[in-house]
């Protein structure tokens, strides 16, 4: 849009009076420059344009303002400044104001534009691309090292599973094992075979007796250790040693420990003796 | 605490040297408790394979070779393999040629990977030579002895000690039926 047209435009829009018209139509958007003396001033329709004295201070040079232009003379405008067009001036309108500029500006400046925007975006498009490959690539790499943790862990697992595995078989096997080489439940009636070791009750009753309620069968083997701090107690059907009322009485065990009344002695089930052992 | 473990695969072969170990004993003749060499093989075996138990001994002194014999002939009864030398010395109390005899078997059986574990009973040192041998076949040597007839070159010769003090080897009975019993003992010496 011309920009007297838009004036036009303007004025038949809001009712200006033909004062105002007069001073509208003296009015232009004018960029100044100093030339090589130094001097600011821009040109209209030929006609060279210089500061009026009331707008010195205020257009500077490079600036583009719009104008009323006062013609003191047939061979020079002088202007006054009204409005200087910056970037707060075009931020300042309105979209649809901004919008028709645009257009505008595109319309008439197409074959200029076009070069300058695609040399402009080719660029952001290379970059965006670039960055998009980037980020997928980027994306990618963290997919497979996730994977790769993943395969890692269920290995691991899987390692550890074995592991237990192994380790349950083992266990299985001692079990087995251990109770393989237990004595049989006749051995020991009620002995709890889960267990290596238990405390069980035994009382010295008299000087040459001792009795436990685990001392329910007839016949037993009684050894002694060498240094006389404990007997063993094993029950077998070719014991020597008789077994009365779960008592047994055993000769020379005054002479190995002494009397001094009735007594719980410190007693266990031990199943590699197969039998209960007693500390004197 | 010895390194190595009871592996109750191994096969173990077990050589006991009567006279010195009833000798640590002897001290207890006074009392009511006997040796019981069966109950002695069971504990130092644990839950490993007995290829063979055997007992040197010598024969008798004059006067005594009837319990002697008797005592030989309940070993056997029992299972085990007795190994009697005939020369004794009475004077001196001392038997002959039982610890060579000893020793030779050992060896013999090493090399012939007859076992694993050889188990000597006996703290004599002059077995140390036949234990180095044995151990140097491959096999692994393991001493029971009593504290006052070991000493500690035996001990460290050894792959493993066994303190036979502190293993309840001694037969007791009740003397209600001792009688009856004393001619069912069991290895008992």
């Amino acid at each position: 849009m011309e920009f007297n047209q838009w004036v036009n435009e303007t004025n038949e829009e809001f009712g200006l009076a033909d004062e105002d018209w007069e001073d509208i139509k003296n009015t232009a958007v004018l960029t100044f420059l100093a030339d090589e003396s130094g001097r600011i001033s821009s040109t209209y329709k030929g006609i060279r344009v210089y500061r009026h004295y009331d707008s010195e201070r205020t257009i500077k040079s490079g600036e583009t303002w719009i104008c009323s232009l006062v013609s003191k003379q047939a061979y020079n405008y002088f202007a006054r400044g009204l409005q200087r067009i910056d970037s707060s001036f075009m931020f300042e309108l309105k979209k649809d104001q901004k919008d028709a500029i645009a257009s505008s500006i595109w319309e008439k400046h197409k074959s200029t534009i076009e070069p300058l925007l695609e040399e402009k975006y080719k660029d952001i498009l290379d970059k965006n691309i670039r960055q998009t490959a980037a980020d997928t690539k980027k994306e990618y790499e963290a997919v497979v090292k996730e994977l790769q943790e993943t395969i890692r862990r269920l290995e691991q697992k899987e390692a550890e599973n074995k592991n237990i595995i192994t380790s349950l078989h083992d266990k299985l096997n001692a079990s087995e094992a251990e109770k393989n080489s237990k004595p049989s439940e006749s051995l020991i009636p009620n002995a709890p075979f889960n267990l290596s070791q238990i405390y069980v009750s035994v009382r010295r009753d008299s000087p040459d007796s001792i009795s436990s309620e685990w001392f329910n069968k007839s016949r037993y083997f009684v050894h002694l250790s060498a240094d006389q701090r404990m007997i063993a107690v094993r029950q077998h059907d070719e014991g020597n040693v008789v077994c009365m009322n779960n008592t047994i009485v055993l000769e020379g065990l005054s002479l190995l420990s002494s009397y001094s009344g009735p007594r719980e002695m410190v007693s266990e089930y031990n199943h590699i003796l197969g039998g209960i052992q007693i500390y004197l | 605490m010895a390194i190595g473990s009871d592996n109750k695969n191994n096969k173990v072969m077990m050589f006991i040297d009567y006279r010195n170990i009833i000798r640590s004993v002897d001290t207890m003749k006074s009392l009511p408790f006997k040796l019981d060499l069966e109950i002695l093989v069971r504990q130092l075996l644990g839950p490993r394979e007995l290829v063979a138990a055997y007992v040197f001994d010598s024969k008798g002194a004059m006067g005594l070779e009837d319990a002697s014999k008797r005592l030989h002939d309940k070993l056997r009864y029992l299972g085990f393999r007795v190994v009697v030398r005939d020369a004794y010395d009475p004077n001196r109390q001392e038997q002959k040629e039982v610890d060579v005899a000893m020793a030779c078997e050992m060896v013999v059986h090493a090399l012939r990977d007859h076992y694993d574990v050889a188990i000597v009973v006996s703290g004599d040192r002059d077995f140390i030579p036949a234990i180095q041998h044995v151990q140097a076949a491959g096999k692994r040597v393991e001493v029971a002895a009593f504290a006052n007839t070991v000493g500690s070159a035996v001990i460290q010769s050894a792959d493993k000690f066994h303190e036979l003090e502190k293993m309840p080897l001694l037969s007791m009975k009740n003397p209600i039926i001792e009688d009856s019993i004393d001619l069912e003992n069991k290895g008992e010496v």
